[in-house]
C-alpha cells in the first residue's frame, strides 16, 4: 500500500503512537486524523506494526555471561610468559654466532689436518713440532761447545732444504748461537699456531731444522730421521693439542647451537 | 547493593560486583545482539564480548543510564560483526523453491500448513518479523529494536546510538514504514489482534 504522505507527517504519526508529541502537536495530529483518511490509514498500519513488534517476548540469555578473572584481564594465563619472550632476542643471536664460528673453525682445522697428512705422510711433521724446541736448543749448545768451524748454515730458510756441505768457514760460536735463538722461539711459537700455517712453516726447511740436521751430522751421527724419532713420545704431542682444540670447538658448536634452538622453540610457545 | 554502588565497586576492580550487573543485564544485552545479528551463536559471542569490553572500559562510563551505555557497546560490536559478514558473505537469507529459484516474497516465512493460533501464531509472527528486521539497514534496525523490542524511550535510544533525538524519531518512523511494507503480504496470516489493532490512544 502506497500512502501519499510526507516524511514529516510520518514522523509525527510515529511519535504520536509513542506519545512523544507535545500537547499542541498531539492536538493538531488528532484534528488532521479526523479529516484525512490517508493519515488515518497510515497511523493504523504503523500502529499494527508497532504492536506486532512489541508483542515479541524477550529472549532469555542462553547462558550466563559472567566474567572469570582471566576474561576480565585480572589474572594472566600461565601459557604466555611474555617476559621470557622479550629476554630471548639478546642471547639468541650471540649463541647462534658462537655456534656458527666454532663449527667453521672446526671444519677449517680438520681440513688443514687432512691436507697436511696427505702432503706429508708419516709422522715426520708431527714429530717435528715437539722435537724442534729441544733440537733448536741443542743446536747452538753443540755448536758453541765445539766452537769449531761450522758448515755454512742456510738460515734463510729458503731453497730446497738440502744441507749444503759447504767448505768449512770459521765462524764464531756466539754468532751461530745468536742466529739460532730467534729460530728457536719461532719454532716454539708454531706449536700453538693453527696447523694450516704451522705445517707449511714446519715442512719448509728452516734454519732450526737445518741446524738440527747439520749438528748431528757434524757429530758423526748417520741418520737425520733418527734424530726425530725420540721426540715423538718425549715432548708435548701436537696431535693431543689438535684433538683438544677440535673437541673444544665441537663442544662449543653443539652446546651453543642446542641452546639457541631451545631458546627459539621456547619463544614460539 | 544498588546499581551505582555496584558500578563503583566494579570500577575499583571488584569482579563480583560487575558480575552482579552482568546477571541483571545479560538478557537485555543478548536480546539486542540477537535482534541485530539474527543468529544465536554470534549473538552470544557479541554479548560476551560486550561485557568483557564493558568491564575493561568502566573508566569511560560517565554516569547516566548504565543500560544505555551497555547497549551502546553491544550495538557497536554488532555493527562490527555485520560489517565483517558483509565482507565475507556466507548464506543468503532468501530461501529457494523446488527449482532453486529464489523466493522474493516474505510469504515464505509463513508456513501454510500451520494454523495461526496461540504459540504457533506468535512464532510465525516472530519469524516474519525477524526476516523483515534483517532486511532493514543497520541504523534503522538498531532504533526499532531499541524502542519497540527493548522498550526504551527516545532519549535513551538517542544515548545508545549517540545521535540527536530527531534522528531517533526519523529513523524509527521510516523503519516502521518499511516493516509495515515488508509484513504486508503476510499480514492476513497474522493473528487477528495484529491485523485489526489500533492503539493510537496509548
Amino acid at each position: 500500500m502506497n500512502t501519499p504522505i510526507s516524511h514529516r507527517d510520518l514522523e509525527s504519526l510515529s511519535a504520536y503512537l509513542d506519545n512523544q508529541l507535545s500537547a499542541g502537536e498531539r492536538a493538531r495530529v488528532e484534528e488532521r486524523l479526523q479529516h484525512e483518511p490517508a493519515l488515518r490509514q497510515t497511523v493504523e498500519d504503523l500502529g499494527r506494526t508497532r504492536l506486532a513488534l512489541r508483542a515479541q517476548l524477550p529472549l532469555r540469555a542462553p547462558r550466563n555471561f559472567t566474567l572469570t578473572p582471566e576474561m576480565a584481564g585480572l589474572r594472566r594465563t600461565p601459557a604466555t610468559p611474555m617476559a621470557t619472550r622479550r629476554s630471548l632476542p639478546g642471547a639468541y643471536p650471540a649463541l647462534r654466532l658462537t655456534s656458527a664460528l666454532a663449527a667453521f673453525f672446526l671444519v677449517v682445522i680438520f681440513a688443514g689436518q687432512l691436507i697436511l697428512q696427505s702432503v706429508s705422510p708419516g709422522p715426520a711433521w708431527v714429530a717435528l713440532m715437539p722435537a724442534q724446541p729441544e733440537a733448536a736448543q741443542e743446536a747452538p749448545q753443540a755448536v758453541a761447545r765445539d766452537a769449531q768451524p761450522a758448515p755454512v748454515v742456510a738460515m734463510s730458510g729458503g731453497g730446497s732444504g738440502a744441507v749444503e756441505p759447504a767448505a768449512p768457514v770459521p765462524a764464531p760460536a756466539q754468532a751461530i748461537a745468536k742466529m739460532a735463538e730467534p729460530m728457536t722461539v719461532t719454532e716454539g711459537a708454531m706449536l700453538v699456531t693453527p696447523l694450516g700455517t704451522m705445517g707449511l712453516e714446519t715442512l719448509t726447511p728452516t734454519g732450526a731444522l737445518q741446524i738440527n740436521q747439520v749438528v748431528p751430522s757434524q757429530a758423526g751421527e748417520p741418520d737425520v730421521a733418527q734424530t726425530y724419532q725420540p721426540a715423538v713420545g718425549r715432548g708435548f704431542s701436537g696431535w693431543t693439542l689438535l684433538w683438544v682444540i677440535q673437541l673444544t670447538l665441537l663442544a662449543l658448536a653443539v652446546i651453543a647451537g642446542a641452546a639457541a634452538l631451545w631458546m627459539r622453540r621456547s619463544a614460539r610457545l | 547493593m544498588d546499581e551505582q554502588a555496584l558500578i563503583l565497586a566494579a570500577r575499583q576492580g571488584d569482579l563480583e560486583a560487575f558480575n552482579s550487573l552482568v546477571l541483571a543485564y545479560q538478557d537485555l544485552v543478548y536480546n539486542q545482539a540477537y535482534r541485530m545479528i539474527g543468529e544465536p551463536d554470534a549473538a552470544e559471542d557479541a554479548a560476551q564480548d560486550a561485557f568483557i569490553s564493558a568491564f575493561r572500559n568502566l573508566g569511560s562510563y560517565r554516569g547516566g543510564s548504565f543500560r544505555a551505555w551497555l547497549l551502546r557497546i553491544v550495538t557497536n560490536l554488532c555493527y562490527d560483526e555485520l560489517r565483517r559478514r558483509k565482507r565475507r558473505p556466507t548464506l543468503p537469507l532468501e530461501p529457494t523453491d523446488h527449482d532453486d529459484e529464489e523466493i522474493e516474497s516474505p510469504r515464505w516465512m509463513a508456513d501454510p500448513g500451520e494454523t495461526p493460533e496461540g504459540f504457533a501464531e506468535r512464532s510465525e509472527l516472530s519469524r516474519a518479523l525477524n526476516g523483515c528486521l534483517g532486511g532493514l539497514s543497520e541504523e534503522f534496525r538498531t532504533v526499532v529494536v531499541l524502542v519497540d523490542l527493548q522498550g526504551m524511550d527516545y532519549t535513551e535510544a538517542a544515548q545508545v546510538i549517540g545521535a540527536p533525538l530527531g534522528t531517533v524519531k526519523s529513523r524509527l518512523a521510516r523503519a516502521r514504514l518499511r516493516l509495515r511494507e515488508c509484513l504486508q503480504e503476510v499480514w492476513e496470516l497474522l493473528p487477528v489482534a495484529f491485523r485489526l489493532g489500533d492503539e493510537s490512544d496509548e
